[in-house]
């Protein structure tokens, strides 16, 4: 649960986001969109609490300095998009330190990295080194990962934050639905998410809402249905694109056409 | 505890144990050998290099940094040690178990090497024999010479590198003024790189290098032929004159002979 | 799968980690008695344990047991704990940089230390006072001193930017050998030696007194930087996962840096510069156990210590009763070592 308030973000005497507003609700998996450079990670690490920035951020209603360091790693967490690891952990020690904001025993802390393995189909890899698997297992290690820090999937009062980077964009189709639908599942127990992502489509089938970034602000939020329109897909992105329903689920798709060089 | 323990070796020693003594200090070495009380001695340091018999003996390291338990392995009754030998941690430990350390001042001249040696004499009880040396060596020493003849250069090495010369405080520098040489690299302390350049305008008369340098490039021809040489007109002549390294390097009781050998050169020149 | 590294992290039997551990300390024991034991001063194992109770000791005399009490023990004990340290700020320091090529030296550490040491040498020549005494303490001072520098340059908006940590320690590096080249320029004879000497590094200083003066510092190092080994192992995966983790990377990354120099200072003021250590005895212990501080850092610690008692006994005995300096043997001893574990492990990929 976290809402943003006129948020700005500059760095080194330039505006990279100019007094934008928005939030992800409990059961919202919230597309953040735009263009390239349109602001999209500097705002998932804003709201992680990398970058300073002027206006307000509330996460679970307090604002986000307020939190202290380790809880906050409880509740939130974040993927990114390159996760090259240059040390050759297994994908146990991987997936287990994610459990380090947890005082428990080794046991515990085995029983849970083995539960998480299991969720993200990686029970037979955990003694494999993660440089050895191939790009689409490296992500299912580090989504366990994340798991794992937030306590998924356990029962739980509080709500939990998932930010992404553009975590699909070196998968192949069958592993982008499988991380994603993955991601929806756990949205849908009562948390929320908020993934950057380039892929239109693949948004519109998974997200619940989304905020589209153009020119440093805000063009438009809120559910993707209303908000992924032909109008604002041809300003943000500067070219005719068309929308139309998608015939077997409930999603707007985008369709571009071929376009002449010069 | 550490006074407990010497107080058992004292115990543990067998009363008029046999002088077991170690040498630290090149220069210590070659005059115990002089005093004719070379059978007491069971080890020397690395810098110990004349007479020949002495390599011969065990070596405990260089004297700045002598093997504690390698020196008392050798389970010495006496330490001669020139000043300079070290580290002040071994001496201590070593005295620490009842070896005698004894301490002895750098001789940086004629007169303080004369005193080096008495000082030897009363503590190997070699009286006579040091003063017999003492006057063999007054004797043979020519006499400080009152004019500067000719001027030389003193060379530890030439190479890509450089030069390094001996300067004021060697004894190199030491053994040109009795002979009445000037030398060239006076400038400096010690043994310092000198610019060839200086010396093309100051040219010495002759050059000296140690034995063991001018082997290490291949002989006298060699040597002179050296790059940074080449503006020398000693060098291209080759005026060298090739000293024993010990001789030359540190103060020794053969300090007559050194001299001698610079003034015959000078004279043939 | 590569069998040096199966069974990582499952707790269900005796992991590898512990079997290596276990050969570690084995290995220990082993040099215990051979370093104690066996000597110029006396060649029997018993050695090692007639110190104990000499009255049931005979065959030794006075002089031995007093040299394997006063020599050979702190020298012992001294091997131990530089071994142990200079593995763990190997480790440490390769954490910090991200980076497994990284050793102390390469923030300017020993530089530091060697040149106020050395600047400490050729001045006491100059005003006449005695250097041996004080060069640890000195030694210490430019290590923190330098490393203070380093720390301050580094640090952008309130981040300490490790590229830039190494760069300017390379610098440092740099400028303080050519410091260390112009003061031996102007010393004079012995202080010329003294310098050679200590650059070469030797454990011959140790002694009861050195070792308690020094014990402090050592065990603050030791001590603290264990204690910080789950976040420092964070930072290998990244300094912002590690922040998005809950570590406060900025204050780790300063105690990191303060614990390594304080550890690496007080070692280099001990015993000179001792080089190797702590860039080749991480690799072997990651080699074996995978790079998880939690596995590897115990690990690496005790293969210092065998690293360091290995070498110091080969030093005293290979030209008995001379010494030699033991930064040559840690290397002569290590690198073989690590280029067949290399070998092996390739072997063993598939």
């Amino acid at each position: 649960m976290i809402t943003f308030n006129n948020l700005s973000v500059g760095f080194d005497n330039h505006n990279v986001l100019n007094t934008i507003s928005g939030s992800a609700k409990q059961g919202q998996l919230v597309a953040l969109l735009g263009e390239n450079g349109a602001g999209k990670s500097t705002l998932l690490h804003t709201l992680a609490g990398m970058h300073s920035f002027t206006g307000s951020v509330l996460f679970n209603t307090k604002p986000l300095a307020s939190h202290a360091k380790k809880r906050l790693a409880t509740q939130r967490a974040v993927m990114m998009q390159a996760n090259h690891v240059g040390f050759d952990f297994t994908v146990f020690e991987l997936i287990a330190m994610g459990r380090y904001p947890y005082v428990e025993s080794l046991k515990m802390q085995s029983e849970k990295v083995h539960k998480y393995a299991a969720i993200m189909d990686l029970s037979h890899y955990l003694t494999r080194r993660v440089s050895a698997l191939s790009g689409g297992e490296q992500q299912r290690v580090h989504m366990a990962r994340t798991l794992a820090q937030l306590n998924a999937f356990t029962q739980s009062a509080e709500p939990k934050l998932m930010l992404l980077d553009e975590p699909t964009s070196a998968l192949d189709m069958r592993h982008q639905h499988a991380l994603l639908s993955c991601i929806k599942t756990f949205v849908e127990q009562g948390n929320s998410a908020i993934i950057a992502i380039h892929d239109l489509n693949l948004a519109s089938l998974y997200a619940t809402d989304a905020i589209l970034l153009h020119n440093k602000k805000v063009l438009q939020s809120g559910p993707i249905n209303t908000v992924l329109t032909e109008q604002n897909l041809q300003q943000m992105y500067a070219m005719k694109l068309h929308v139309n329903p998608h015939p077997y689920n409930d999603a707007p798709m985008v369709f571009s056409q071929r376009q002449e060089f010069l | 505890m550490k006074y407990l323990f010497i107080l058992f070796a004292l115990m543990a020693q067998p009363a008029l144990a046999q002088e077991r003594v170690i040498s630290a200090g090149g220069t210590l070495t070659e005059i115990i050998y002089a005093l004719g009380k070379q059978n007491t001695l069971v080890a020397v340091d690395q810098s110990s290099m004349y007479p020949q018999q002495a390599t011969q003996l065990p070596q405990v390291g260089y004297y700045r940094d002598l093997a504690a338990e390698g020196v008392l392995s050798m389970r010495p009754t006496t330490l001669l040690a020139l000043e300079g030998a070290g580290r002040s941690q071994a001496l201590t430990q070593i005295e620490a178990t009842g070896v005698n350390v004894i301490h002895y001042k750098k001789p940086t001249s004629v007169n303080e090497l004369l005193a080096l040696i008495k000082r030897l004499g009363d503590d190997l009880n070699a009286k006579q024999k040091a003063q017999s040396l003492i006057t063999h060596i007054t004797k043979s020493l020519p006499e400080k010479a009152k004019a500067q003849t000719h001027s030389a250069l003193f060379l530890l090495s030439a190479n890509e590198r450089g030069l390094v010369a001996a300067g004021q405080e060697t004894v190199p520098n030491l053994l040109f003024s009795y002979a009445g040489i000037t030398n060239i690299a006076a400038t400096h302390s010690g043994f310092k790189a000198i610019s060839s350049e200086v010396l093309a305008v100051n040219q010495p008369d002759f050059l000296v290098a140690p034995a063991h340098v001018v082997q290490s490039i291949g002989g006298k021809q060699a040597f002179c032929k050296q790059a940074p040489l080449r503006l020398l007109k000693a060098a291209q002549s080759c005026n060298l004159l090739v000293m024993d390294s010990l001789l030359s390097l540190g103060m020794s009781p053969r300090i007559a002979t050194a001299i001698n050998e610079l003034n015959e050169y000078k004279t043939q020149l | 799968m590569n069998t040096l590294t199966l069974s990582r992290f499952t707790p269900i039997t005796l992991s590898q980690t512990h079997k290596w551990m276990l050969l570690a300390s084995v290995c220990i024991f082993a040099l215990a008695l051979l370093s104690i034991g066996y000597g110029p001063a006396g060649w029997d194992w018993r050695l090692a344990i007639a110190w104990l109770a000499p009255e049931y000791f005979n065959q030794f005399d006075a002089l031995q047991i007093n040299v394997v009490m006063q020599i050979r023990l702190p020298r012992f004990v001294l091997a131990v704990l530089v071994g142990l340290i200079l593995a763990q700020t190997g480790a440490a320091t390769q954490a910090l940089c991200r980076n497994p090529l990284a050793d102390p030296s390469i923030i300017g550490i020993s530089a530091g230390a060697a040149m106020v040491a050395v600047a400490f040498i050729a001045l006491s020549a100059q005003f006449n006072f005695n250097a041996q005494l004080y060069l640890p303490y000195a030694s210490f001072l430019g290590a923190l001193g330098v490393t203070s520098l380093v720390y301050f340059i580094a640090k952008q908006q309130g981040q300490i930017n490790i590229t830039t940590l190494i760069l300017v320690g390379v610098a440092i590096n740099a400028l303080a050998f050519a410091i260390i080249g112009l003061l031996s320029f102007f010393a004079d004879d012995s202080a010329l030696r003294l310098i050679n000497y200590w650059t070469m590094g030797s454990l011959g200083g140790a002694s009861w007194s050195t070792i308690i003066q020094a014990a402090p510092l050592l065990l603050i190092s030791l001590i603290g930087l264990w204690r910080l080994k789950e976040p420092m192992n964070l930072l290998l995966i990244g300094e912002s996962q590690a922040q998005y983790l809950g570590v406060d990377t900025n204050k780790l990354k300063l105690y990191v840096i303060i614990l390594v120099a304080l550890g690496v200072g007080a070692v280099v003021a001990l015993t000179g510069l001792i080089g190797f250590v702590g860039l080749v005895v991480p690799h072997i212990a990651r080699l074996m156990v995978g790079p998880h501080l939690r596995n590897m850092l115990p690990l690496c610690m005790l293969i210092g210590v065998v690293v360091l008692l290995l070498s110091d006994w080969l030093a005293r005995i290979v030209i008995m009763p001379a010494e030699l300096p033991i930064g040559i043997i840690t290397a002569l001893l290590g690198a073989p070592l690590f280029i067949y574990l290399i070998v092996k492990n390739k072997r063993g990929w598939s």
